[in-house]
């Protein structure tokens, strides 16, 4: 077993042992190496200030280094980790990198406080695409984690634009050596475990077996996976306040957890497989999936984050289960007990309340891929397009013969204590003409009747009721254009 | 009109740094030895008395050192224009966030368990939470002001059309990405040297010295820049620097005080929400004949700017549009929530967005095309060219800024699409809305409208400038180098602004109401080319001189008499430029700037001087509501598409265009980053983003998961912004206009834009409610609204 948290940062090692191991990386960096040109501004991953590279193997991927969020990122969760902070980005002969003669030049900069997290950004995405220039939809959506207060964006988007090809050089490359890598890898093989008195406990299993015997012998440990959802409660004093106590126990080094494949028809993603990995996966097979992922948080949370955080956490909002519903999912539960698939529309008892043993842990997503028949539409809306947590989110699944609905799922999101399929009114889709534009209406105002939601801040439940009803009104509408069409 | 080329500028001077991470900012400082963490405990009322304050709980956590209280404080008052807020909450608290007690630790996570541990007991007392209730309860700060030309109800009554109604206009989070800090250093014999994210480095100073009983010579207050401050940081900054000044004061250790983006947003006060009445008469034209408005503010528990604010608002009651007869009231409401404050714009975008919606009403009512409501009203030369507060408008440009962009964006062609667009009936509505600004540029207290600066010339012929203006991204101090480097002919990056701090700068002005500027490259022009005339002097004394018979070769030796530069002269022939000065009357006579500098020192002339500026020929009586308070006006038009989905409410932002007059600037890229930064601001306010407050007067949208200010994809698709050449603004630094306002105000055509869309829907007697912001609820809430009323056409 390891008592310390091993990682790169910069091309030089770390190793965090005892209290340190419980920091973010934002507090690591900033308060403990003076690596102050990372910032903070919400510590809760919806701002960017705080993106650096992280570059870390998966068990069916080569290295990747993607931006994430160091504010809500946990030491533990980067073991076997090579992080890559603004200070690294300059040359060794302090002239500046491409991406950051671009944002001088194009005053892609004011107060420069959110500078370093968009250079971050950018970079990501120049060290994937080195050999072309910048496409502006291309870095645009990649640059929805990021918020500017000053610029206003176009001078960004500017200097994205003008950052050529042929003077980039690669900090990656520069930094990330094959001698390192083998180090790291070496060096992060074996499980970890540390416990602190006073701090807590902290576990990183490497296989499935001993994620389970932890879970079992530590029901009250959390599990986390991206740390996202965790990080932020974290952060905001929710979950081990200041002074308290914690256990935590990771899943992103189990390796037989970390896949996305798409086989026969069926995807199937394991717990510890990230949502831009699933996004990339399902790019061709469920495109509309992968739609749906690129309005979901920002490149940095979907570096992190998992499928399956997003089906535990079991939010009425997550905007994944609508989709998960309508698409017919099935999740996996397994103990040492043994292991079981629960159909997701069984999984959600009440608010945020799961079907599932203290002892079990969640391991797999499948779904399959709609077919030729049916049609997939996943629909979230939210005040801001990017970036923003839904105000209702639909999906609808269908299949159709000769222009009649032969088959419906309806799921919604936003209007309830979980997110639920709407049964009533997948009867009454059932041997309606996708042409007639009255039934639809009507049924469409009868789901609004049949739906109780709630007022928060997101908005009125007077505005949820009408949206959801437009949402069918709309994906209708969308139907008998491609008919027409 | 004559569009400025686009050229490269100078970057910003610390761009090289941010680019890098290298810059610092107040929390990059590295922790001195001893340092304290201070953290702030604050009220969850928004109106209570506060029966006890119990710290055994913190004070018994391993690292806490202290707990404070308002009896800490000295002289417990202070406030902007009236003092009348405690900076520690003493008997009551008069809103959810106001400050009763502050904890100092040694570890960040021991302050925030002590935050947590002080254990504060409340009565809870009623609370008046908006502008209806303020004006139920009478409850007001400051008197009522007004501005008023002719007999506005003869002129209503006999206009041959009327209306009333009210806009409701929300209040706006600064969302500076750096929230509000300050670092406190403890000196020899009780001073106190304190590091500040603020705009007012003055009254800061002010502020800590009466809150601990110093005086101005005990306090230092420093201010290298702010990660955003859009008037945020021009009166609230100062509570945070006395919080950590308090601590290092009373425990004579350095002291840091932080704080979340949660806290900030939960205690700090935001633009003011303004609710106005208002009567209008017009003829069938839609010219307008009389205006009554009466303009109600929210502002907050404490006076903080808002009465001036409240004056701003009143004063931009007319935006582009001449108003025959006017009486424009307007009551700041006292309430319990945070106190309001300045916010880029101050009053102006809200007076501006009354008289945008009222023209969207009136040609909406008329059946007209809103531009040729716009231009019917415009000002215009010889007899509809004077405000309603009196000031007449010279160098009026307001006319041909809204030809000339109808014409360059092809407004008639577009207004035709979208007509077609809409009357087709698919899922999306768009609008189209061409707006103005004319933003009066100077603080309407005319005290404020000063600035000193200290140059500084070395002798290797590098400058060092240091002035009161704090820099927050606008690139103030990236200008004034250029106008000082222009005048001694250097290169900008020979000349450095330096940290602006109390001690080298004294009775600053705050860095606002667009002037920085202005105000501080004017007083560094003062100084410098006093110092250019010398040098001029020096020049031709040492040109004169074979080059062994100069200083630099005699002066160690005293062999020759010392050159005379008598003050107040200047040799004209002497040109400076390309880093030399030379004889235009013999170019072979040249010498490098950095060489007649150490000639300069060596002669004994005074090589560094001081500047002082002040805006002539300005006056407003407020108590008459006449006078001319602006020293000129920034003018500009902005035409915005958009579109709606008919079913979610979702918007895009479709193409923007801006044509903005901003004289001769210095920087051009750093002005047209202001525009673009301003604007998006501006649009942001109007659509996005939502105050959403609980019943008892919390914020619940105090983070960016919940307030959403426009992210890079809101952005408009397609933006156009172009700077009009204009040579005739003589009066301000080098023909210069300011820039960092007048911008946001035309993000109210995105607003507007929305109103055109949905008024596409409405039969011409139905009048849309005029509300500010149009989220995505409401514009859902709208078209439902007309769906179900049957009003659809
Ligand atoms: C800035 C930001 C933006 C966001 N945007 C969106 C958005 O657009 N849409 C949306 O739906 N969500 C959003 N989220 C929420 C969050 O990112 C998602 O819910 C994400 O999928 C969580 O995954 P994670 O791996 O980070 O989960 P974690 O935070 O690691 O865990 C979440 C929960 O799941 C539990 N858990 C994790 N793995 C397992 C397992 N294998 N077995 C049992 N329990 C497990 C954890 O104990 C925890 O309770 C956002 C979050 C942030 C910070
Ligand atoms: S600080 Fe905002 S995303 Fe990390
Ligand atoms: S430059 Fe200030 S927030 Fe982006």
């Amino acid at each position: 077993m390891r008592d310390s948290v091993v990682l790169y940062i910069n091309g030089r090692r770390h190793e965090l042992k005892g209290e340190h191991a419980f920091a973010t990386l934002s507090d690591y960096l900033r308060y403990e190496r003076r690596l102050t040109g990372t910032k903070v501004v919400c510590a809760e991953g919806d701002c960017g200030a705080c993106t650096v590279l992280v570059g870390r193997a998966g068990s069916d991927r080569p290295w990747r280094f993607e931006p994430v969020n160091a504010c809500i990122v946990q030491m533990l969760q980067l073991d076997g980790s090579h992080v890559l902070t603004i200070e690294a980005v300059a040359q060794p002969d302090g002239s500046l990198h491409e991406v950051q003669r671009a944002m001088c030049e194009n005053h892609g900069s004011q107060c420069g406080f959110c500078t370093p997290g968009f250079v971050m950004a950018m970079l990501g995405h120049f060290e994937h695409h080195p050999h072309r220039p910048a496409d502006r939809k291309e870095i645009a959506n990649h640059l929805t984690g990021n918020l500017c207060r000053c610029t206003g964006y176009l001078p960004i988007l500017d200097a994205a634009a003008d950052v050529r090809p042929e003077r980039l050089q690669s900090v990656v490359a520069r930094l990330h050596t094959e001698p390192l890598q083998r180090a790291l890898t070496e060096s992060t093989e074996r499980p970890l475990s540390i416990a602190v008195e006073g701090r807590g406990r902290l576990d990183a299993p490497t296989t499935l077996d001993a994620l389970l015997s932890l879970r079992a012998a530590h029901p009250d440990a959390r599990i986390t996976a991206g740390n996202t959802d965790l990080g932020v409660m974290i952060n905001k004093q929710k979950l081990w306040p200041a002074g308290s106590s914690r256990h935590a126990i990771t899943t992103h080094k189990v390796a037989e957890l970390d896949h996305v494949t798409v086989h026969e028809g069926v995807v199937t993603v394991g717990a510890a497989a990230t949502l831009g990995a699933l996004e990339r996966a399902c790019e061709t097979s469920v495109p509309e999936l992968a739609k749906l992922l690129r309005v979901f948080a920002s490149p940095q949370i979907k570096a992190t984050a998992t499928l399956m955080g997003n089906v535990a956490n079991g939010s009425p909002i997550g905007d994944t289960l609508p989709a998960l519903f309508a698409l017919g999912a099935e999740v996996e539960a397994q103990s040492l007990r043994g292991a079981r698939w629960i159909p997701i529309d069984a999984l959600y008892v009440g608010y945020r309340a799961l079907s599932i043993a203290p002892d079990e842990v969640l391991t797999r997503v499948r779904f399959s891929v709609p077919g030729d028949v049916a049609v997939f539409r996943a629909y979230k809306v939210c005040q801001r397009k990017d970036l923003d947590i839904s105000f209702v989110g639909a999906s609808f699944y269908l299949e159709r013969s000769a222009g009649v609905v032969t088959r419906a799922r309806v799921a919604y999101g936003g209007v309830g204590p979980t997110v639920m399929r709407l049964p009533a009114i997948e009867a009454r889709l059932q041997g309606t003409a996708i042409s007639d534009t009255q039934a639809w209406d009507a049924i469409a105002d009868e789901l609004a009747a049949s739906l109780s939601p709630r007022s928060d801040l997101r908005g009125s439940l007077e505005a949820r009721k009408i949206l959801s009803a437009n949402l069918l009104r709309k994906f209708a509408n969308e139907l008998r254009a491609e008919v027409s069409a | 009109m004559k569009i400025i080329e686009a050229h490269k500028s100078p970057s910003h001077d610390a761009a090289h740094t941010h680019v890098q991470g290298l810059s610092e900012f107040i929390d990059d400082r590295p922790a001195v030895a001893g340092e304290l963490h201070v953290g702030v405990v604050y009220s969850p009322h928004p109106h209570a008395r506060i029966v006890g304050i119990d710290p055994t709980d913190a004070l018994a956590i391993a690292d806490v050192v202290a707990v404070f209280t308002a009896r800490d404080v000295h002289h417990n008052l202070w406030g902007p224009i009236f003092q009348d807020q405690p900076l520690v909450a003493d008997t009551v608290v008069s809103f959810v966030g106001e400050v009763v007690a502050l904890v100092a630790a040694e570890t960040r996570e021991a302050m925030e368990q002590a935050r947590r541990a002080v254990r504060v007991s409340y009565e809870v007392l009623p609370a008046i939470l908006s502008i209806p209730e303020a004006i139920a309860a009478q409850s007001f700060l400051g008197y009522e002001r007004f501005i008023r030309r002719g007999d506005v109800d003869a002129a209503i009554a006999a206009a041959p059309h009327k209306r009333d109604g009210v806009v409701y206009i929300q209040g706006q989070d600064h969302f500076y990405l750096e929230s509000h800090a300050a670092i406190a250093y403890p000196r020899d014999g009780g001073q106190i040297e304190v590091h500040a994210s603020s705009q007012h480095p003055t009254e800061v100073q002010h502020i800590v010295a009466h809150g601990l009983g110093l005086r101005a010579l005990d306090v230092v207050c420093v201010v290298k820049r702010m990660g955003g401050g859009f008037g945020g940081k021009e009166s609230q900054a100062a509570l945070f620097a006395f919080y950590a000044s308090l601590v290092a004061h009373k425990l004579n250790r350095p002291a840091r005080c932080v704080i979340t983006k949660d806290d900030d947003m939960i205690m700090t006060g935001k633009r003011n929400p303004f609710e106005i009445h208002y009567r209008v008469g017009f003829d069938s034209d839609g010219a307008l004949c009389g205006l009554d408005a009466r303009l109600f503010s929210d502002g907050g528990a404490f006076a903080d700017l808002s009465t001036s604010i409240m004056e701003r608002a009143m004063l931009h009651s007319d935006n582009a549009y001449f108003l025959p007869a006017a009486s424009i009231v307007g009551k700041v409401c006292k309430t319990h929530v945070h106190p309001h404050t300045a916010f880029r714009g101050f009053g102006g975008p809200k007076g501006v967005a009354m008289i945008e919606a009222i023209l969207e009403d009136i040609a909406h009512s008329l059946e007209k095309d809103p531009l040729d409501v716009r231009k019917r009203n415009v000002y215009s030369a010889p007899d509809r060219n004077v405000t309603h507060y009196g000031q007449p408008l010279e160098n009026l440009l307001l006319p041909e800024l809204f030809d000339s962009l109808e014409s360059r964006c092809d407004y008639r062609a577009r207004r035709a699409s979208v007509r077609e667009h809409n009357a087709k009936g698919t899922s999306t509505l768009r609008g189209l809305s061409l707006t103005a600004v004319k933003f009066g540029i100077s603080f309407t207290t005319r005290f404020l409208n000063q600035g000193n600066a200290l140059v500084n010339v070395h002798q290797d012929g590098t400058v060092q400038v240091s002035t009161g203006a704090t820099e927050m991204g606008q690139g103030v101090n990236t200008r004034i180098a250029q106008v000082v480097a222009e005048v001694l002919g250097i290169a900008h990056t020979d000349v450095r602004v330096m940290t602006t701090s109390t001690e080298k700068n004294h009775n600053t002005s705050p860095t606002a109401a667009s002037s920085g500027t202005d105000l501080n490259a004017k007083a560094a022009l003062d100084a410098v080319t006093r110092i250019r005339d010398r040098l001029s002097l020096v020049a031709r004394g040492v040109l004169a001189l074979p080059e062994d018979r100069r200083p630099s070769r005699t002066a160690g030796l005293g062999t020759q008499p010392e050159l005379a530069v008598p003050e107040g002269a200047r040799d004209e022939d002497i040109i400076f430029a390309d880093g030399e000065a030379y004889d235009r009357l013999d170019s072979s006579k040249r010498i490098a700037f950095g060489a007649l500098c150490r000639e300069a020192y060596l002669s004994r002339v005074q090589l560094g001087d001081y500047g002082f500026f002040k805006i002539p020929g300005i006056h407003f009586d407020k108590l008459t509501g006449q006078g001319s308070p602006f020293f000129y006006f920034t003018q500009g038009t902005a035409c915005s598409e958009i579109e709606i989905d008919r079913y979610t409410g979702e918007l895009k932002v479709l193409r923007v265009d801006l044509l903005m007059d901003l004289g001769r600037p210095i920087n051009h890229g750093l002005d047209v980053g202001q525009v673009i930064g301003a604007f998006v601001q501006g649009m942001g306010w109007c659509t996005s983003e939502n105050l959403v407050y609980d019943d008892k007067g919390l914020l619940l949208s105090h983070s960016p998961s919940t307030y959403k200010i426009p992210s890079v994809q809101d952005t408009p698709r397609d933006f156009r912004i172009e700077l009009i050449e204009n040579h005739d603004n003589l009066q301000n630094v080098r023909g210069t206009k300011a820039v960092g306002e007048p911008p946001l105000l035309l993000g109210l055509s995105v607003w507007t834009a929305v109103r055109d869309a949905l008024y596409a829907l409405a039969p011409v007697e139905h009048t849309l409610p005029a509300t500010l912001p149009m989220t995505l609820e409401r514009i859902l809430l709208t078209l439902d609204a007309l769906r179900l009323q049957g009003l659809a056409r």
